[in-house]
């Protein structure tokens, strides 16, 4: 099988329509009788509910109904526990969840506590004021470690504590591992990732047919399928009457993956009541409050290293900032305890963390999940180890990476999938080879470094590396069908916020069918088109979803073949399938087009043989036993100004190794994104709450998202080493670029001002030049 | 209360209309949800993310920021206007498909609109006059990069056309 | 700077019309028109420089220089002005009064940044703690000096 279009820099098939201004985005969603919400929200982080009065917002003309969490009768229920613990021994969990409206306690700003519908947003938006609310504040668990104290006020009043999880996993025996270290080094770090802040908030249209007794809600959301389960077990109706449309959506980067927000819940049972389609679009400023975080963790972690500077194990005790509920499990902690280990050889690991409730919003993935926190730790540690102990951080790196004969590597503790963790596959050293060629590392050090100095510039350069588990199950599905007139349809599960699937999908199709990418029509996300899988989320669309696409393609050539090779008496190896047609070898001028061919298995008619299907198409479905671990290395020259601290990219490198690339276009862009992400986290976007759990920053003004520059031209290279775990040898890439951002900062940084002579560490992220400021003061000159 | 309902009457992408609106109706609203011309997007609603950037009178203004009465009179451009009616993509939209300058598309019509009126003023702008013409419009998928690369061949190929 | 009503216009100082945080002088039915600056004499050099967290934001202390030289090279004229380090913008020319009839050597100017981080009071905010804002202002002084003086000797 020829391969045309896998693998090629392929432009998009969406394009036009999103260039247009075509591409439907919820807000574009016009019903006729629509009505508009607005969700009156809680302005304070901790409180009881005394009162809730909508007697005078009913008042206002143009309000059709105002509902609290009283009104939704048997409806108001805690939302479903998404993630439920993995199976660690000893885990300690308590399942605390967010609800649709706030009933006698809120616990975090933005918490809603009443709706409202009317005839437009303004009107609903003016009568938010109209609600008298009664609350008895109560102080806020803002600090994590704070909220641990036996004195901190309690999140949910029900629980001892404010704790949410406990977990500890071992691999290994640190302690003997210490005992024989030529270093031990112990260090306290702080990393904070902030929020997706896509261009586009969230939003919930959701239509009730009470003749046909159907519900379609459009929804911009990563997981229509179990929002569609979810919601029509909630509001009793069979799955098959009620279908969630994700359309284009502008952004996902996970916080759309949550599922049943307050918001998601009440718009389909109002629609119900009312009998008239609603529709609530998130604002911006809702948006720092009523869409999840990432946040901050703080970890005590040593790491103990040979003299030569091998790993002999590390030990992590850390704090997750979880916020108000836990929905979403501990996949984030997962991610940060699992992903510490890296690319390197880790012989034993002992780590700890306990996950605490605080009075701030929920914490659920953002694009890199936690990965971040871990990679942090570790980078830094070996920065650390490679100072003390006189080694190049390159080289302390390269000594310690796993060598590319040891895969499958057995990490052996649980993963988010909840597996044992193991790499399938991998091959390092090249990849750290080629960025640090890419970047002119020897030459920057010995050559470029030293002159710039001389000049009086604060120049310095910085490596990490990191791997990212990706593609993990449990499953998705794919149907592929030839239409009458020669194009190709195809529907899978997952929805698409921007990745590229309208392409990267159909490129897969056209190489197995012999047909042009532009000839594949995609469907992602809508539950009427296809009933089955389970979301866009930890890089695994193109593997799971992408494999399924290409087993229903592979099962529709041969129904192909052997519909043809019926047709011409001939044997299916005597065929070709290109252009559209199948014709026989050598004889062109003996061809059926595929459309055609279509038809055919469609007989009017006439008998059929038994175990025939109709048609050219298939269903398949794609589960890999586990997650494909792809790796890669950041490295970047800066310049910083000694005394304002400001800072400038001078050169920004990216290598990665992401198995089979179907498409390296749209790979690029994957990994440009997630870079200026992870640049905006690691100096420039920090969430300031204060004290009692307000947002300082809730606005684009003093959120700091980098703009065009900000983010440095980047030079990117890869190599590939496929994964055995797919037919097609992908691993994931849509966090690669966020993950490994904030130690590559910390350590160019420190090179640049030479901290390490003034004793300065830098142990923490974001950063920013006041902080750098702050942060040197005693130690500079005065 | 008297009834706050005010005449517009504007043209937009060259054709005419006229409706009734609030005096606090924003543009991008009315754009969007009394004209149906909903390729103009809003992202923050505060003037920042540039999201809701349109044309008027061929200068780049933000849709949020504005009232629908204040653009009375005024001729808009939005991106719906961008491509010819035999629909050939003018070439930004083209060079933002050759380079691979959108993922989600959200912020996208903001700065087609930006940038065909940047690339008016400055015909053969230097990577960096365009970083700085691009930088109030907020992408959070694409890390400008590209963007960058289809504006500068956007620029090259406008010139290579004019006579 | 002139402002504008239907009832007529009057003229007021820079110095009266910023009055606080988001607050001017400007009357709800008056208009600025009009803002007018005197010609600069001969050697006469200017300098404007910020710290913003990115281009376009609220600055986090910026500073504004003009410096005039007589004919033997000396400081015959010296203003300074800053924003973003209090609630409205600052006339901190008074730090340069050592400037007037000196050369304005390094060591002038260092004092003169020295005197300017006294003079602040700058109360910090999201993107930077006052004490970073009051060493940048001492910074930007220092640069925005040196960079009007060279103006000022050699034309801009």
């Amino acid at each position: 099988m020829k391969t045309r279009f896998f693998g090629a820099p392929v432009k998009r098939n969406e394009d036009r329509k999103l260039l247009t201004g075509q591409g439907l985005f919820i807000d574009d969603v016009e019903l006729p009788g629509m009505l508009h919400v607005a969700f009156l929200r809680s302005q304070v982080a901790h409180a009881r509910i005394k009162k809730i009065d909508a007697s005078r917002a009913l008042k206002r003309p143009g309000v059709v109904a105002v509902y609290t969490a009283d009104d939704l009768g048997a409806y108001w229920q805690p939302g479903p526990l998404l993630v439920p613990p993995p199976p660690i021994a000893g885990i300690v969990f308590n399942a605390r969840t967010q609800v649709p409206l706030a009933r006698e306690k809120v616990r975090h700003v933005g918490e809603p506590l009443a709706v409202i519908v009317a005839e437009s947003r303004y009107i609903a938006e003016d009568a938010l004021d109209d609600i008298d609310v009664d609350l008895e504040i109560l102080p806020a668990v803002v600090d994590i470690e704070k909220g641990l104290d036996a004195v901190a006020p309690r999140v949910h009043d029900d629980l001892g504590s404010n704790v949410a999880a406990h977990v500890r996993q071992t691999k290994g025996d640190y302690r003997n591992a210490a005992a024989t270290a030529d270093l031990i080094l112990k260090r306290r770090f702080r990393y904070e990732h902030g929020i997706s802040s896509p261009i586009e908030t969230r939003g919930v249209v959701a239509q009730w047919n009470a003749r046909g007794s159907q519900m379609t809600i459009w929804d911009t959301t990563q997981a229509p399928v179990f929002v569609r389960n979810g919601l029509a077990a909630m509001l009793g109706l069979g799955e098959q009457q009620v279908r969630v449309i994700a359309p284009f959506v502008g952004g996902g980067f996970g916080p759309k993956i949550m599922m049943f927000y307050p918001e998601e819940v009440a718009l389909p049972w109002i629609s119900m009541q009312l009998n008239r389609p609603v529709k609530w679009i998130e604002d911006r400023l809702e948006h720092f409050f009523a869409t999840t975080h990432e946040r901050g963790q703080i970890h005590d972690a040593e790491i103990a290293v040979a003299r030569d500077g091998r790993i002999l194990g590390i030990k992590d005790v850390f704090l997750h900032d979880t916020g108000a509920y836990d929905p979403y499990g501990l996949t984030v902690p997962i991610n940060s305890q699992c992903t510490l280990f890296g690319p390197y050889v880790v012989p034993a690991y002992d780590s700890t963390f306990t996950a605490v409730f605080t009075n701030l919003p929920i914490v659920t993935p953002y694009r890199g999940a936690g990965r971040q926190h871990g990679v942090f730790v570790m980078e830094r540690l070996l920065d650390l180890a490679a100072h003390e102990l006189k080694i190049d951080p390159a080289e302390i790196r390269r000594r310690n990476l796993i060598p590319s004969g040891a895969f499958p590597y057995k990490n052996e503790i649980i993963f988010q999938d909840f597996q044992p963790l193991e790499y399938d596959s991998g091959n390092y050293e090249p990849v750290l080879d080629k960025a640090l060629e890419a970047i002119g590392y020897a030459d920057f050090l010995k050559h470029e470094q030293p002159e710039l100095r001389a000049q009086g510039r604060h120049v310095g350069i910085g490596v990490a590396c990191y791997v990212e588990g990706t593609g993990i199950g449990p499953y998705e599905g794919a149907k592929v069908q030839v239409q009458a007139n020669g194009k190709v349809n195809v529907a899978t599960g997952i929805g698409t916020q921007g990745q590229g699937h309208f392409t990267s999908f159909a490129q897969i199709v056209a190489d197995q069918l012999g047909v042009d990418v532009t000839e594949v029509d995609i469907v992602t996300g809508d539950t009427d088109r296809f009933y089955w899988g389970a979301g866009t989320f930890a890089s695994r669309g193109a593997v799971v979803a992408g494999n399924a696409v290409n087993e229903a393609s592979r099962v529709v050539r041969q129904k192909a073949l052997k519909l043809a090779g019926d047709l011409f008496e001939c044997s299916e190896d005597d065929l070709v399938l290109e252009g559209g047609k199948v014709s026989i070898v050598g004889i062109p001028e003996k061809f059926i087009r595929l459309g055609e061919l279509a038809q055919r298995a469609n007989p009017m008619r006439g008998a059929v043989k038994p175990g025939t299907e109709p048609g050219l198409e298939s269903t398949q479905y794609f589960g890999p036993p586990s997650g494909a671990t792809a790796n890669g290395v950041h490295a970047m020259i800066v310049e910083l100004d000694p005394q304002t601290f400001d800072l400038k990219i001078l050169k920004y490198v990216v290598v990665h190794d992401c198995g089979t690339v179907i498409n390296p276009m749209i790979l690029a862009g994957q990994i440009h994104g997630g870079v200026a992400q992870g640049i905006g986290n690691a100096f420039y976007e920090k969430l300031s709450f204060d004290d009692q759990g307000q947002l300082l920053n809730a606005s684009l003004a003093d959120y700091l998202l980098p703009t065009a520059l900000e983010v440095p031209r980047m030079e990117l290279d890869h190599t590939t080493t496929p994964s055995p775990l797919n037919p097609l040898g992908i691993k994931g890439a849509g966090e690669a670029g966020a993950i490994p951002v904030g130690p590559l900062f910390a350590q160019a940084i420190e090179d640049a001002l030479d901290l390490k002579h003034q004793k300065v560490e830098l142990l923490e992220i974001p950063l920013s030049p006041s902080r750098l400021f702050e942060l040197t003061r005693s130690a500079r000159v005065p | 209360m008297a009834l706050d309902r005010h005449d517009v009457e504007l043209s937009v992408n060259g054709v005419s209309y006229r409706r009734g609106a609030e005096s606090r109706t924003l543009l991008s609203d009315f754009l969007r949800h009394d004209l149906l011309l909903a390729g103009t997007h809003v992202g923050c609603e505060h003037g920042v993310c540039g999201a809701c950037t349109v044309l008027l009178d061929g200068a780049p203004v933000r849709s949020c920021l504005m009232f629908a009465v204040q653009a009375n009179g005024h001729e808009l451009s939005t991106v719906e206007g961008l491509a010819t009616p035999a629909g050939e993509l003018h070439p930004v939209q083209q060079a933002m498909h050759d380079h691979h300058g959108l993922q989600c598309g959200y912020c996208t019509p903001g700065i087609l609109m930006t940038m065909t009126a940047f690339l008016k003023e400055n015909t053969q702008p230097s990577e960096d006059e365009v970083r700085e013409a691009l930088s109030g419009n907020l992408c959070r998928c694409t890390g400008y990069q590209n963007i960058v690369d289809a504006m500068l061949a956007a620029a090259q190929a406008m010139r290579a056309a004019r006579p | 700077m002139r402002l504008k009503s239907s009832a007529g216009e009057r003229e007021v100082a820079a110095s009266e019309f910023f009055q606080g945080l988001l607050t001017t002088d400007l009357g709800v039915d008056e208009m600025l028109v009009e803002i007018a600056f005197p010609e600069p004499a001969p050697r006469t050099g200017t300098c404007f420089m910020e710290v913003a967290r990115r281009r376009g934001d609220f600055a986090l202390a910026g500073v504004a220089a003009i410096l005039t030289l007589d004919a033997e090279g000396r400081c015959a004229r010296a203003r300074l002005a800053l924003c973003g380090v209090g609630e409205t913008p600052v006339d901190a020319s008074e730090a340069l009064s050592s400037f007037v009839g000196q050369r304005c050597t390094d060591g002038a100017i260092e004092t003169a940044a020295a005197e300017v981080r006294k003079m602040i009071a700058p109360s910090g905010n999201v993107h930077g703690t006052a004490d970073y804002q009051r060493h940048i202002a001492g910074v930007l002084t220092q640069r925005a000096l040196a960079i009007a003086h060279q103006r000022a000797r050699h034309g801009a």
